[in-house]
């Protein structure tokens, strides 16, 4: 048995942990094609002509579809009063990668091909790719309809006293927040397959979907079917989180090419196109003033807030409203106006996301409250304790009613958990406790979200089989609707099975998203399996021939006093000779939304209190979350093991949101659509949680219960940034807190410069400062224009050959004949670059299994020979390495890259600039005529901060540093002969080395008198294993307590590792001394010429500096 | 060019393109689709599978240079069933996604890491570092790591003379 309330694995285990769970990319459909998908490149366009023809006439190719070939039908998406969005472009694109035409092929190379063969003529628009910028008097309207200029939708609330009305407040707050540009980021990209079959009238769909039934209302309105004549197959979901709760861009198109073709089409969306073309949250610019009165009593809210909605609308409108009604209800306001834009901008658009329009809301409000409480010298726990809406009975100013509440229980048990009380005192000094609570609704009173069918068979040996058309996208529904049925039916859990999503034969299901998925689900599991218990009840009495009386449901079997039966008897007794069947219909009590936004909007409503510690690193902008305390009012548990996993789940997703996540959009284009560049948690970034549920059975929910699926991820965030605050004193009003926010509002809080570098330092550099400055002023915009009409960036490349070696002397003959154009050895970054599009050396050979290149080697003379294709990970662990080699490498990347990736391999990859590496085509793609799109661009984190030209990039080898600074050289091997370079030479630009064609590593020597050198070495990244920000390395030998000799080095400041010698020359013959320390570092801060937006990075780099020369110099002997 | 590959204890011969990736290979000739394509660029760690025992991801790997046994989660076979179910009871999982590429980073861990050490928390979750997981947070994942269970598993591992140098087999 496996009732509810007990720990009960998901249904589905067996298959998620030996593989044969079958996601969508997993299906192979007979016969089937590659879709391809053209998309625009510009943020807003007019189309004038597109032509198809060279691509219909390639062999290979069986559909190339544009606007003019699919209905013109508009999306449903979430509110039918917003519709405006289309299959494909007809006249403007208004997004960078809005489709434009579609390709289906025998083949993904195919269909590739084809869409380079498809010419459309764009007329560039203006552009409006901010908020601000849709909203400034001159912007184009990037749709005709609105009244006001990009203003999609609009909301204005006055509920409770007005502000002239209210009682004056002792205390107030005014403040401005920026919430995230928080992404989905599944781990499965969207895989969509479809198989229009006509001979069944039938459009078959495999779209995984958290919300199949609103993917299938939709197709079939966009093509006109009757909902029989599509059919959604039943997948594995590689997660939701509200991406794919509503129809994203892709279903449509993979049905258009299938119903043009009448064959199996199926589209696999790349890591890199889930980034820049899906939806992403939407994020808010929220302006709020509040107040409470002197004995700490709330009194009124006033906010207005412009929401970016992106080019179209799907969920915005609806997120917003929602948003004004949750943002006045959560606190005891007397009053509360709102005013706010939902904002048409030249992005993809923005959509519904785990948390919906209570995210961006409670992270301002919860931080605006902090400071409110803090203003008015209570206690942050006691401020909410006296003021938070959550007392049962208790109905908020905008008529949300409280069914049970355990909020206060939750607030107490973070203040234990945390040892709120005691480290609250203690703050301070770069440690700190914050706090955060948060109410939430269950589902939203409305007949679509309350309205689901269940249905099940039981055939003769008892064996249940559920059918529910919800969509598990691992949150755990299926099992929740197993344990009910199985709870009610008294059936063990391995009798019973679930068919899910599959719209032949499950009946219809409200879907997951507003937190509502186990309430609906186990309120239609919970109605059917009681009807049945019912019907089946009175069938077996009667068989006993017992009048009345409740028979007992146990293990499979039903009995009466000593009459007793099977249940599959049973079944075949009640139904047919196939069983018995069944199907009923839950539907919660709903009603239409109240214009003013007055209403008791919800079933019932969750409530949750997190606590964090937090350390803040002000010098080197970094936070570590050292402990979370969740505490949840969600109701009874129905299952401990998901609903602990909803709960951590959701807070590291938070974490994430408050700390790193964000896509940074240049151009309305994304910079950053990889897991390299998102900065999302990683194991060893996340802490360790605490998860603690205050159990309080609510009097609406199914067996007690109320939602959890959103809550956690909308609690954690504010209770971060408010224990930053603790820490620091800093109030953060931009999310997310990346290290350069810390640093550059640490300085400002002490009145310290903001700029590193002077220009009067480094007169050399006047021409690139001149430059620079004429970047903004129409220097980017003409070489941008000039990129369009001169020349292409350099085609991308792929892997021709690869020949094998016996030797050394075979390789570099191979190389030096024209045999090979470059060797491989981990090959980890070759086909990085052959993912990312980049031009990269076709014919290769092979040296990574060269016994004479894979050695570390001890020589007599101690000094260190390491073979070029030595991985990082023997490396990090060879005993013969020196601490400071095995430190850096063991630093590098991920246990799996260091398996893989090879020392020559580490020193010679390409720079990892974002905007190289994600489709821009700047000056080291396509040449001269490329602007350098980091000079206006997002260059915070990796890009120069000295001695750059004309590119701003780095070289990214975290090795090249340490060996810079252990006076190491490189061995370049090349046929018939060898030359040693200097590590500090080895570089000529930014990842760019000195080899000559046909040249290779063959090793890296450590010279014994650098190993006999103290040494140590740090590194600055986002997350651990990341690229770096910078590193440092520094190694030095001390005699009679003097610096008899010293190296430093940085890397990730400048296109190649920089030897600071100006610094060594100050310290060295010195002892050392702080002060000398000091002067030598700000020598070389000085010398510095960041960027707009990176000076930071020189002042956390100096502090890194600082550090390394610390541990060398101020280690005991 | 024509090579042989082992997977899962079975020998194929194919002929391979010089670019074709092991996750290509494994996924679309092998029909072995356990293997999970997260980003292609080496980033996610959803396609780990081992060779010769060690966690390598399939996507940034090309067939033809791989001349070890490969082991996806296909082969992780009975003997890893405590493991499976550490990652069912102890909320390891919830898509699943990168549920086969954790297991397989995990499986090579419990073969090779010092014993002492996987009981030490901050030390594992390093070596998941290369793992990413959206739905957990990560906690069920070194739970399950650090069940009894799993400690049991990992003892067994190397007591018994199924373990061989560099590998395991089921």
């Amino acid at each position: 048995m496996a009732p509810i309330g007990t720990r009960t694995r998901h249904v589905d285990w067996m298959a998620i942990t030996d593989g044969s769970a079958g996601y969508a990319a997993d299906l192979r459909l007979e016969g089937e094609l590659a879709a391809a998908v053209l998309r625009s490149p510009h943020p807003h366009a007019r189309i004038v002509s597109i032509d198809t023809s060279r691509a219909r006439a390639l062999p290979g190719v069986h559909a190339v579809l544009t606007a003019a070939d699919v209905p013109e039908t508009l999306y449903l998406d979430y509110r039918v009063m917003d519709r405006d969005r289309r299959i494909l472009a007809a006249d403007v694109v208004r997004h960078v990668g809005e489709p434009v035409a579609l390709v289906a092929a025998d083949d993904a190379e195919t269909a590739a091909r084809a869409l380079d063969l498809i010419d459309v003529r764009y007329r560039r628009l203006p552009v409006a790719d901010t908020v601000a910028k849709a909203l400034s008097p001159s912007a184009p309207a990037i749709h005709p309809h609105p009244e006001e200029r990009n203003v999609a939708a609009r909301v204005r609330r006055d509920l409770g006293v007005a502000p002239q009305g209210a009682p004056a407040s002792a205390h107030s707050v005014r403040a401005s927040y920026s919430s995230t540009r928080q992404t989905h980021a599944t781990m499965e990209p969207h895989t969509v397959k479809a198989y229009w079959k006509a001979d069944e009238k039938c459009l078959h769909v495999w779209a995984p979907s958290q919300n199949p039934r609103l993917i299938h209302r939709d197709l079939a309105q966009l093509f006109g079917l009757d909902t029989s004549a599509v059919r959604l197959h039943q997948l594995a979901i590689g997660g939701d989180f509200g991406g794919r709760t509503q129809i994203s861009g892709t279903e449509a198109l993979v049905c258009a090419l299938s119903l043009a073709t009448g064959r199996p089409v199926a589209l696999h969306q790349s890591r890199a196109e889930e980034f820049a073309f899906t939806k992403w949250r939407l994020a808010w610019d929220m302006d709020l003033a509040l107040g409470c009165d002197a004995g700490g009593k709330v009194t009124t809210l006033q906010a207005s807030f412009d929401v970016d909605n992106g080019a179209y609308n799907q969920a915005g409108p609806g997120e917003m409203v929602y948003g004004s009604v949750a943002l006045g209800s959560s606190y005891r306001w007397l009053g509360y106006q709102a005013d706010g834009r939902c904002v048409y901008t030249n992005r993809v658009p923005a959509s519904s996301f785990r948390g919906a329009g209570g995210y961006a809301i409670n992270w301002a409000l919860e931080c605006a409250v902090d400071e409110l409480a803090e203003k008015a010298g209570i206690d942050p726990i006691d401020f909410r304790l006296a003021n938070a809406v959550g007392d049962e009975h208790e109905v908020s100013l905008t008529g949300w009613e409280i069914k049970s509440s355990g909020l206060r229980r939750c607030l107490q048990a973070v203040r234990e958990g945390i040892d709120w009380d005691a480290r609250r005192r203690q703050g301070g000094k770069g440690r700190g406790v914050g706090v955060a609570c948060t109410i939430h609704v269950t589902a939203l009173s409305r007949d679509y979200m309350l309205r689901s069918s269940c249905a099940l068979d039981i055939d003769g040996r008892g064996h249940v089989i559920i059918r529910s058309g919800c969509g598990d996208a691992g949150t755990g529904q299926k099992t929740l609707i197993c344990q009910t049925v199985s709870t009610i039916l008294g059936v063990p859990l391995d009798r019973i099975s679930i068919v899910t999503t599959d719209t032949l034969v499950t009946p219809h299901d409200a879907g997951a998203g507003a937190s509502r998925g186990s309430f609906v689900a186990v309120n239609a599991a919970r109605t059917l399996a009681s009807k049945v218990r019912a019907d089946l009840s009175a069938v077996a009495l009667d068989h006993f021939g017992i009048g009345d009386g409740e028979p007992d449901w146990a293990d499979g079997v039903v009995r009466s006093g000593n009459h007793v039966m099977e249940l599959g008897e049973l079944a075949l007794l009640a139904g047919s000779a196939q069983g018995y069947s069944a199907q009923t219909e839950y539907v919660g009590a709903s009603h239409d939304p109240d214009p003013r936004g007055y209403e008791d909007i919800s079933p019932t409503y969750s409530f949750a209190a997190h606590a964090v510690e937090v350390e803040v690193d002000e010098a080197l902008g970094t936070v570590k979350v050292l402990k979370v305390v969740a505490a949840h009012d969600s109701g009874t548990i129905l299952n401990p093991l998901s609903a602990r996993g909803q709960v951590e789940g959701g807070v590291v997703m938070g974490l994430g949101a408050v700390l790193g996540e964000s896509l940074i959009f240049e151009e309305g284009r994304v910079v950053n659509p990889s897991y390299a560049d998102y900065v999302l948690p990683r194991p060893a970034d996340a802490p360790p949680i605490e998860t603690i549920f205050v159990d309080v059975a609510d009097s609406v929910g199914p067996f007690g219960s109320k939602g959890l699926g959103e809550i956690p991820l909308i609690t954690i965030g504010p209770a971060v940034t408010n224990a930053i605050a603790h820490a620091t004193g800093l109030r953060l009003r931009t999310a997310p807190h990346t290290p350069d926010q810390i640093v550059t509002a640490a300085r400002r809080r002490d009145g310290k410069s903001l700029r590193a570098g002077s220009i009067a330092a480094r007169p050399d550099r006047w021409w690139t400062a001149a430059v620079r400055t004429a970047y903004p002023r129409g220097l980017h915009k003409g070489l941008r224009l000039l990129s369009e009409r001169v020349g292409r960036p350099r085609p991308a490349g792929r892997i021709e050959t690869i020949r094998p070696a016996a030797g050394i002397d075979e390789a570099l003959d191979l190389l030096h004949e024209g045999g090979a154009d470059a060797p491989i050895a981990g090959g980890t970054d070759l086909l990085a670059l052959e993912t990312q599009g980049l031009p990269l050396p076709g014919r290769l050979v092979d040296i990574a299994g060269l016994g004479e290149l894979r050695d570390i080697e001890t020589r007599d003379d101690g000094s260190l020979r390491i073979g070029s294709a030595v991985t990082l990970a023997d490396l990090a662990e060879s005993a013969a390495c020196d601490p400071v080699l095995r430190k850096t490498a063991a630093l590098i990347a991920t246990p799996q890259i260091r398996q893989a990736a090879t020392v020559g391999g580490n020193l010679c990859q390409t720079k990892r600039c974002w905007f190289f590496r994600n489709g821009f085509d700047c000056y080291k793609r396509g040449g001269a005529t490329r602007p350098c799109y980091a000079v206006m661009g997002d260059h915070r984190f990796y890009h120069s901060i000295q001695d750059a030209h004309r590119c701003q990039a780095i070289t990214p080898s975290d090795l090249a540093t340490t060996l810079v600074a252990l006076d190491a050289e490189i061995e370049v091997r090349r046929s018939g002969g060898v030359r040693r370079v200097a590590a500090e030479h080895f570089y000529e630009g930014p990842g760019e080395t000195g080899l000559a064609s046909g040249e290779i590593v063959g090793a890296v020597e450590i010279p014994a008198q650098a190993r006999r050198r103290r040494s140590a070495y740090r590194k600055l990244a986002l997350w651990q294993g990341a690229f770096a920000i910078a590193t440092a390395c520094v190694s030095a030998e001390l005699s009679g307590g003097r610096i008899s000799d010293l190296r430093v080095a940085l890397g990730g400041v400048g296109p190649v590792p920089v030897r600071v010698h100006r610094l060594e020359r100050m310290l060295r013959g010195q002892r050392p001394d702080p002060t000398a320390i000091e002067a030598g570092i700000a020598a070389w801060m000085k010398g510095t010429h960041p960027l707009r937006d990176n000076h930071w990075k020189a002042f956390a780099t100096a502090d890194l500096l600082r550090r390394t020369l610390s541990d060398v110099l101020e280690r005991p002997s | 060019m024509m090579a042989r590959l082992r997977v899962n204890g079975q020998e194929h011969v194919l002929d391979l393109p010089a670019g074709e990736r092991l996750i290509d290979v494994l996924r679309d000739r092998l029909g072995l689709t356990g293997t999970k394509q997260g980003c292609r660029a080496g980033e996610c760690g959803a396609c780990t599978v081992l060779v010769d025992g060690r966690p390598m991801q399939a996507c940034i790997m090309l067939a033809c240079r791989v001349h070890g046994e490969v082991r996806t989660v296909e082969g992780l076979g009975e003997r890893f069933m405590p493991l499976r179910q550490a990652f069912a009871d102890e909320g390891g999982f919830q898509c699943g996604f990168c549920t086969p590429g954790q297991l397989m980073r995990a499986a090579a861990l419990l073969a090779e890491a010092p014993l002492e050490r996987l009981g030490d928390e901050a030390w594992l979750r390093e070596q998941m570092n290369g793992n990413i997981c959206r739905c957990t947070g990560y906690c069920g994942i070194i739970r399950a790591l650090m069940n009894e269970d799993v400690r049991t598993l990992a003892r067994d591992l190397r007591g018994e003379p199924a373990v061989t140098e560099g590998g395991f087999q089921a």
